[in-house]
């Protein structure tokens, strides 16, 4: 350009005067602006202030960059303050062209296009004059030429803008006239924007379809160039708008090579963003994702990913592009999407993301200047009223930002916090969304409450609001700083929490405490992660990274801990403390890591047994499938604990790059530690003699740690383990001597004892617990009560030896419930719980009493000790309530039948029958007149015995379909299980018959038998009945 | 047909390159300028020239200046020798040339470049005292000017190193008006670091956020200024906005020495 004032200038006041200064001032000015666009302003005015001090020739120059500078700002009074400056221009300054181009293009920005036009006018009018120009004139015709072809489209006037251009190209000797290849190219492209904005289908569907038909046929015939390229994008973005998403990449995917050096070409030029390749990486990038949100699973994620691709390569690699805008929006829409599935890059590629263009407000300066000079009331108001109307057009952010502040300055907090709410779901990416909430959180951290519990709230809220802020705007500077705030007061309140929690004695509280605790340190993990994210290579991103590994620990989120330890490793080399303490907690969280599986595999190991033991196998199998898999998971774990312990420990200590040679006491603890850890490791996966061998590597090391009796113990229930009971018996028996005084030495024989039992040596572990109570050896309540518990589940062969071990066992603890320390019997929780409430304990210890005497007086059964088990049993029949009714009183009346006490095994049976009757327990009921009716037969009292059986044999076996359909589940599953004692029940009261010499009744359950059970346990029995016992009367004949 | 593609694009935005080599010529005192195939000049400036297959004198009272272009010299292979290595030897080549060279506009040239070796050999002393003599020197040869600016900025890098600052700062204003971007980008990361010591930081910044904002990604000092700018503005709290330099710093020049400070 100027033509107007700086060549006119030069002219009269000779060129080599202008050209030193002038080319300073405008290297100035155009600093200013490369600082405004930055968002520097700040720097951009005081560089501007500063070089205007120094009063140059061309100090209009500056004062026009200095008054753009405030009149781009949203503060009235800043920009009333750039209308004033600029004003100062007088229509004689050589520069005066220049303050009329700032004015147009200030107004165009403010949406005052006429207006705007008017100055720009003026302005293209000086370009129009004939003088000689340099760049920086040249860029301000450019971009006043553009600013008012622009205005101009807005307000409609198409041609105007067109000229506008066609001068100005002319002006720089551009042929305006176009190849027809672009013409074509141009006519497609139409069309297809036609298309996009008609909603009728069918009118939209041809214009795409004459658009495809131009580009695939018309514009390859004049020879492949860059147009035909342009003309790739252009049919996949004509497919994707007719939402053929697979051909649209199919047509943008050809000429890979070809596409690639017009690519390179319009790079070279300097022109990169204008260059196809940006184009068709932002539509690939949509008809990948819109085929990503019809897609489901796996294949949704891997097209979200493919999508977040082309999108990046938009934006990083065709910086500046028409699409780089719509590219982020989906580049941030395929990256939510990733983050939500775990499949988001952990380093997130860095890219300058495009500049939002600024928008006008919807409030008046007048209104603004109300806000600013501190009107809250009027101006609530009248922003209120305005909102109503343009809650949702551009520029009504900052009208709610406005009413947020003004809300909270006049204490009506809740309707700040809604606003703010509502801007963050209304405009998300708006910087006055985003100042609006770190006001209103700030504002709310810092307030202090009356109570402590008060300010606490107002901490809550202020987290919140910087939540959302840091979710909506993770881009803005301000966003490390509030990341770190957040994550610390996450941190701290978990931290708190955890001291307390410590300090509670009860376990309720306790664990409520310590999930608080927990689910704050989880909390704190995602802010620190931000903060890594984004400075991973300074002291802060460090930090957080440890940070983010100790919550996790502490949150017992084991396996990410480890992941973050193992990220903080790299970083901190030159400390061998924190080098040592971070190997050992990377072993350390995978060795917890493996427990957490091995723990789930223990439990659903002891489900598929019991489902197993209740007959349902096929859910047997899959529990134990799931329990194996789980099994699995633990041992890679434990494996990677080995992993890292084993390098620590045998290359780390002997590399002088780590920690050989290191004397710092910290080292040596967690060394010693890790000496510890690797033990466990190998020992929970399985490797009991290396586990072993570890053990006693430890012992030699340490001697003298407080550990040794744990590891001994261990080491003898190793060998155990391996059968090598002579090396477990030795160690255990070293164990007893050496420690007689330590927990585990008390309890080696014990050990050695339970290690016998686990391993199923059954025989062995009978004698050793004989041994330990023969010598009168020190036992506690919890291993006696293993005893009388565990040794009920034996082989035959020693079945009756347990059962007397358990009655010694039961006998030593009846003798401990006289004085009981109720805390050994029911643990710490229930024994604190009875403290002070003698009445209650006394119930307690009388339920301890009534379970004991039932557990040996059954384990006496299965023992053969009769005079035990009718004392024993007797004791628990006593209590004419007792919970082991059906038990006790059925196994007493077997030991009555056994001794052939008829009499009082059917008093106990009776028993069992009139209660198992009004308590409908029928499995029970039939079994005791099963019994009742085997005592009358072992009398040979068949009538009576006749009469026991015959009431089972009466119960249905089966159901006509009316019967059925009046009948409830419940009944028709009681038919199904007692199916077997009617069987029984129906040959034995045939048997009685058959002895009666009641043929008619005999003959009636031969053949009920025979229907229902034709391949029955009886079958053969029944064809084989005895001879009748009872002599047969003759029948009366009459004699003539 | 690829190749005609490539070919029509660089004939719409007017790419052109020439190789032809630049002749000699010399000014004379009425300003004429007389192209020439030779030149070659004696101790006193009195030069014989050629033009075609005509030789002629002309004596150094009756010329303002002259020039040789660097193709005509033996610059380009002490050059080469400079690359592979600094040593007295190539400094006391270059010194030599710069005497020889006085009245065809290579002096100030072999001179900053025969410093630039001596500096490099720890010879910094010695370096300046090269230079000084130069300062102030009124270059009336336009295409000797990007050497004296350049002279000027490796003098000014000297005295910085010896720490004579007010010195440097004498010459800074007019390095960063130097339209060779590599001499006034140089100029703006010193003037910045002055700035910083005198604990003018915001200033400093403005400094090096020129270098930054104003010359291309290949200039030589831009990684540094960006590196500056940031721990600057991270000193004066300001490290929210600091962090958009990080990441053009780690951009364009991920392989940097800087990048890799931060």
């Amino acid at each position: 350009m100027s033509k107007p004032g700086l060549i006119a200038a030069a002219i009269v006041c000779g060129s080599a005067t202008y050209s030193v200064q002038a080319q300073t001032t405008q290297r100035d000015v155009k600093f200013s602006k490369e600082l405004n666009k930055l968002g520097l302003t700040d720097y951009s005015i005081y560089f501007i202030k500063r070089q205007m001090e120094k009063d140059p020739d061309d100090i209009d120059l500056l004062k026009i960059q200095l008054a753009e500078t405030f009149l781009g700002s949203r503060d009235p009074k800043v920009a009333k303050e750039g209308s004033e400056l600029i004003a100062t221009i007088s229509e004689s300054s050589k520069y005066y062209p220049f303050a009329q181009l700032t004015i147009g293009k200030i107004k165009i920005l403010k949406k005052d296009y006429k207006g705007g036009i008017k100055y720009l006018k003026a302005f293209e009018e000086y370009c129009n004059e004939e003088y000689e120009s340099d760049d920086f004139d040249k860029d301000a015709e450019k971009e006043g030429c553009g600013y008012l072809a622009k205005a101009y489209e807005l307000i409609g006037e198409k041609k105007l803008a067109k000229k506008v251009i066609e001068d100005w190209q002319k002006r720089q000797g551009m042929n305006t006239e176009k190849p027809p290849q672009l013409v074509k190219l141009d006519t497609a492209i139409e069309k297809i924007e036609k298309a996009e904005e008609t909603t009728a289908g069918g009118e939209k569907d041809t214009l795409l379809n004459e658009a495809i038909k131009i580009l695939t046929e018309d514009v390859p015939y004049y020879g492949q160039n860059q147009i035909t390229a342009a003309s790739y994008y252009a049919a996949g973005r004509a497919y994707v708008d007719m939402g053929e998403y697979d051909k649209a990449l199919e047509v943008m995917s050809q000429e890979k090579e070809f596409v690639a050096q017009i690519n390179k070409a319009y790079e070279e030029m300097g022109a990169g963003k204008q260059a196809p390749g940006g184009f068709i990486a932002y539509w690939k990038g949509v008809a990948l994702q819109k085929k990503a949100e019809e897609a489901s699973g796996e294949e949704q994620v891997n097209l979200y990913k493919q999508a977040f691709i082309q999108y990046f390569v938009n934006l990083k690699k065709y910086e500046g592009n028409k699409y780089a805008t719509k590219a982020y929006d989906g580049y941030r829409k395929c990256l939510a999407v990733l983050k939500d599935n775990n499949a988001a890059p952990k380093k997130l590629p860095s890219f300058n993301p495009p500049i939002k263009k600024t928008r006008e407000s919807i409030l008046s300066p007048e209104e603004g200047l109300m806000f600013t000079e501190k009107k809250y009331d009027d101006f609530i108001d009248i922003a209120t009223k305005k909102l109503y109307a343009k809650r949702t057009e551009s520029g009504a952010a900052d009208a709610l930002m406005k009413l947020a502040l003004a809300y909270l300055e006049t204490g009506r907090e809740l309707e700040a916090l809604a606003v703010a709410d509502y801007m963050a779901l209304a405009y998300p990416e708006e910087k006055e969304t985003q100042a609006a909430l770190t006001k209103i959180a700030a504002k709310y951290w810092k307030k202090e409450g009356s109570t402590p519990e008060e300010t606490l709230a107002n901490k809550k809220i202020a987290v919140r609001e910087y939540g959302v802020f840091l979710k909506i705007a993770p881009d803005n500077p301000a966003a490390p700083d509030i990341a770190t705030v957040v994550a610390q007061y996450y941190y701290s309140k978990a931290v708190g929490l955890a001291h307390d929690a410590k300090k509670t004695t009860d376990n309720k509280k306790k664990r409520e405490i310590t999930d608080k605790a927990i689910e704050a340190f989880k909390n704190a993990v995602p802010y620190y992660q931000y903060i890594a994210d984004n400075f991973g290579v300074n002291e802060r991103g460090i930090s957080a990274l440890y940070y983010i590994a100790l919550c996790n620990s502490f949150a017992n989120e084991n396996v990410k801990a480890a992941e973050a330890y193992l990220a903080y490793l790299p970083k901190i080399a030159s400390d061998k403390a924190k080098l040592a303490d971070t190997k050992f907690n990377i072993g350390n969280n995978f060795f917890k890591a493996g427990q957490k599986y091995n723990k789930l595999y223990k439990a659903q190991k002891l489900e598929a047994e019991e489902l197993n033991r209740t007959g349902s196998k096929v859910e047997a199998v899959a529990k134990m499938a799931e329990a194996n898999r789980n099994k699995e998971i633990a041992n890679t774990y434990f494996k990677k604990a080995v992993d890292h312990l084993n390098e620590y420990l045998t290359k780390w200590l002997n590399d002088p790059k780590y920690l050989a040679g290191v004397k710092d006491e910290k080292v040596k603890k967690i060394t010693e530690k890790a000496y510890e850890l690797i033990c466990w490791s190998y020992d929970m996966l399985g490797e009991r003699k290396i586990a072993s061998e570890k053990f006693a590597d430890f012992i030699t090391r340490y001697p003298k740690s407080p550990k040794i009796p744990q590891f001994m113990q261990r080491r003898g229930e190793l060998h155990a383990e391996l059968k090598d009971f002579n090396t477990a018996a030795k160690i255990l028996e070293e164990l007893a001597n050496k420690y007689p005084e330590s927990p585990q030495g008390k309890r080696a024989l014990f050990t050695l004892a339970r290690s016998m039992y686990n391993i199923g040596d059954f025989r062995k572990s009978i004698a050793i617990f004989n041994k330990i109570l023969d010598k009168k050896l020190e036992i506690s309540v919890t291993n006696l009560k293993w005893v009388v518990k565990t040794m009920t589940k034996t082989d035959e062969d020693n079945k009756a030896d347990a059962g007397r071990l358990i009655v010694r066992a039961g006998q030593e603890l009846e003798k401990r419930l006289k004085n009981p320390v109720l805390s050994d019997w029911i643990g710490k929780d229930e024994a604190y719980k009875l403290k002070g409430k003698p009445k209650e304990t006394k119930e307690m210890v009388d339920q301890l009493r009534e379970r004991l005497y039932f557990n040996i007086g059954m384990s006496a059964s299965e023992a053969g000790l009769t005079k035990e088990v009718f004392n024993y049993l007797g004791k628990v029949l006593q209590n004419e309530n007792t919970p082991y009714l059906y038990d006790a009183a059925l196994t007493r009346a077997k030991e009555y039948i056994k001794t052939k006490n008829y009499e009082l095994a059917r008093a106990d049976l009776n028993n069992v029958v009139t209660v198992a009757m009004t308590a409908h327990k029928i499995l029970i009921e039939l079994e005791a007149r099963l019994l009742t009716g085997d005592t009358y037969l072992a009398q040979d009292e068949f009538k009576r015995a006749y009469s026991a059986f015959n009431i089972i044999a009466l119960r249905p076996l089966t159901l006509s379909k009316e019967m059925e359909s009046m009948m409830t589940p419940e009944q028709k599953a009681e038919i199904k299980v007692t199916r077997p004692m009617v069987e029984e029940a129906i040959y034995k009261a045939a048997y009685c018959a058959a002895k009666l010499g009641n043929d008619k009744d005999k003959e009636k359950l031969v053949e009920k038998y025979k229907k229902n059970f034709p391949k029955g346990k009886y079958i053969t029995k029944i064809n084989m009945l005895p001879e009748s016992v009872v002599p047969v009367q003759q029948p009366k004949t009459n004699k003539k | 047909m690829k190749k005609l593609a490539l070919t029509l694009i660089a004939s719409l935005v007017g790419i052109q390159a020439s190789f032809a080599a630049e002749p000699g010529f010399i000014v004379t005192k009425k300003g004429k300028k007389v192209q020439t195939t030779s030149i070659v000049a004696d101790d006193a400036g009195n030069l014989t020239f050629s033009k075609g297959k005509v030789k002629s004198k002309v004596k150094r009272s009756d010329y303002k200046y002259a020039w040789l272009p660097k193709s005509s010299t033996v610059l380009r292979k002490i050059d080469k020798a400079a690359k592979k290595g600094a040593s007295q030897k190539v400094a006391d080549l270059y010194l030599k040339y710069a005497n020889k060279y006085k009245f065809v506009g290579w002096d100030i040239y072999c001179k900053y470049k025969a410093a630039e070796c001596l500096d490099k050999i720890d010879q910094t002393d010695k370096a300046i005292a090269v230079l000084e003599p130069i300062k102030g020197t009124k270059v009336r040869n336009p295409l000797k000017k990007p050497h004296y600016q350049r002279a000027m900025a490796v003098l000014a890098k000297l005295y910085t190193k010896k720490g004579e600052n007010d010195k440097a700062a004498e010459l800074i204003p007019e390095l960063i008006k130097a339209k060779d971007g590599e001499i006034a980008g140089r100029a703006l990361v010193v003037q910045g670091d002055m700035l910083s010591g005198q604990g003018k930081d915001k200033d400093a910044v403005l400094s090096y956020l020129q270098t930054v904002l104003l010359f291309p990604k290949t200039n030589g000092s831009r990684a540094e200024a960006l590196y500056k700018t940031v721990i600057t503005m991270n000193k004066m709290k300001d490290s929210g906005r600091a962090k958009k330099f990080i990441e053009m710093l780690k951009t364009d020049y991920p392989n940097s020495e800087f990048s890799k400070k931060l």
